[in-house]
This record gives C-alpha cells, structure tokens and sequence, in this order.
C-alpha cells in the first residue's frame, strides 16, 4: 500500500484520505482504529460499543464461538477471533496460553506447576488461566528464557 | 513453521519420558536387587532389557498423548491419567508375563504392581519438580519484568 504523507495549512484540520477501490475488512478495521484513537479496542456490553485499552485486559477466551474480554471489573464480547487478537495485538504482551486463551503477560503475577504437565497462570485479579506446554516456550520466548 | 516445532517438541517431551521411565525401572531394578534379592538370584538379560525399553517407549508414547490435547478439563485430565495408567500395566502384564518376570501367581503380580506404582509415581514427582523449578525461573522473569515497567 502507498502512503502519502502531504503538508495542511495552518488553518487546516488533520485530515486522513483513504484511496481505494472498495473497503476490506483490513481496511476498515485500520480506519476504525483511527477513529477510536490512542489505539482502543472496540468490545461490546450490553449490545452498547466500549472502547477499551488492550493493555487492560487481562485475557481473551473463546467460549462456544464467542470471544470475550476480561478485564479487572469487566466482561467484554469482542467480534474479532481470536486468531484474529492473535495478529492485532502486540506480540510482546500478548500470547496464546492455550487453544482457546491469549494472556497479557503483564496481568501474570504467577505460574505453578499442575500434575499432567500443565501450568497455571494466576493474574492480577486472581483469575487463573491454563497455560499448555505445547505454548509454554511462547512464553519463555518473550520472558528471554 | 510453527507446526514442526510444536512436533519437535513433542517428540523431545516423548523421548524426556521415555528415557526417564528406563532410568528409573533400572534403579527401582538395582535397588530391589541389592534390598531383598541374594546375590545372582536376579541376572538382567538382553530379554529383560528390551521390555524395560519397550514400556519406556509405551510410557512416552502415552505421554504425547496428553501432550497433543491442549484443552483438556480437569475431568478429562483425571480420565487420561487413569487411561494412562492403564496401558502401562497392561504393557507391564503383557511384557512381564512374556519375559517371565513374574509368575501368573498372586504374590508375585503383587510385588510387580507395587514396583510399578512406584515407578510411575517417581517420574510423575520428577515430572513436577522439573516443572516447579521451570515456574520458579519463570516467576523470577515475570517479577523482572514488572519491576523493570515501574522502574
């Protein structure tokens, strides 16, 4: 795609032009996140539209189709899949800890062993959140380990 | 990419198993012979040998199984670990009984399972402790983490 980056007048608001044939979804998800600013995440609540930092949510879990955001005080449904979230958010923060959880590393306070080979993720909140070993070296990966 | 490396590391987890299983059948070997059994009343012959590895082989093989399901609830989990379980005495019945490392008598199947849950309770221990001691680096990356960000 090319970016052209052109100099406004003083008296002139900011101003993006999308030069296209038709609007794709990739398209339209880049034109939403300028629209919300500051790079929010748009989530649903009570069938209203919320705009939520991603570096909020604690985690993304898929349930019977559906994927839901949590944060400290809340649940969020979220349109997206979540290998979608998996390719839109920063990969240095979030990460698969199983087939159906992204984690924000920063919301881990802690990991313990479970008998089976598998790990537990404690968050901030106390939410706990199962980490597979098949993702477990993701997760060394972004610590340096 | 991604997917040969997640069989990679399946494979290096089935073979971590297996390895562990042999080690430990031939000290929990070692150990019973200099404990209860005189002098040459027990001789490890290359017979004996490939059954110890055979149930190494099964044992990694069963733990990959586990490995492969990701989403296991805390329900299928406990029913694979008995399935688990089973299979490896079924294997340990089958290879003893053919290798005539115990006869089709009551005490003598009895001194083979107890053997055997002990066996398999020191590699799912040593399981755990390895991966205790991996959470503990974890945790004391994690905590780096966190106090490098409010630093």
């Amino acid at each position: 795609m090319k970016v052209t980056i052109l100099e406004k007048k003083a008296d002139e608001e900011d101003e993006l032009i999308v030069k296209c044939d038709y609007l794709d979804e990739s398209l339209t998800k880049l034109i939403n996140q300028f629209k919300t600013g500051k790079g929010k995440m748009n989530f649903y609540k009570d069938s209203k539209i919320v705009f939520v930092d991603p570096e909020e949510v604690l985690y993304f879990e898929s349930v019977d189709d559906k994927v839901f955001a949590y944060t400290k005080d809340s649940v969020y449904e979220t349109k997206s899949k979540l290998y979608q979230l998996e390719e839109e958010l920063p990969a240095s923060i979030f990460f698969r800890a199983n087939k159906a959880v992204i984690v924000n590393l920063d919301k881990i306070d802690s990991l313990t062993p479970v008998f089976g080979g598998r790990f537990e993720a404690v968050l901030e909140n106390g939410y706990k959140v199962m980490i597979s070993r098949n993702y477990l070296n993701t997760l060394k990966e972004l610590l340096g380990l | 990419m991604k997917n040969n490396e997640k069989n990679d590391g399946m494979i290096s987890v089935m073979i971590n198993i297996c390895t562990r299983v042999v080690t430990i059948i031939f000290i929990m070997i070692t150990i019973f012979r200099k404990a209860f059994a005189p002098a040459g009343t027990i001789i490890l012959t290359l017979k004996d040998i490939w059954g110890v590895i055979l149930i190494g082989i099964v044992s990694g093989l069963g733990f990959g199984i586990f490995y492969i399901k990701k989403n296991m609830s805390n329900k299928m989990l406990l029913l694979c670990k008995i399935l688990y379980f089973l299979i490896i005495n079924v294997t340990l019945c089958i290879v003893g009984l053919n290798i005539g490392w115990f006869k089709k008598e009551v005490s003598s199947i009895v001194i083979m399972e107890v053997m055997f849950v002990l066996v398999f309770f020191f590699v799912a221990l040593l399981v755990y402790f390895l991966d205790f001691n991996e959470a503990k680096k974890i945790n004391k990356k994690l905590k780096d983490r966190k106090e490098n960000k409010k630093g």
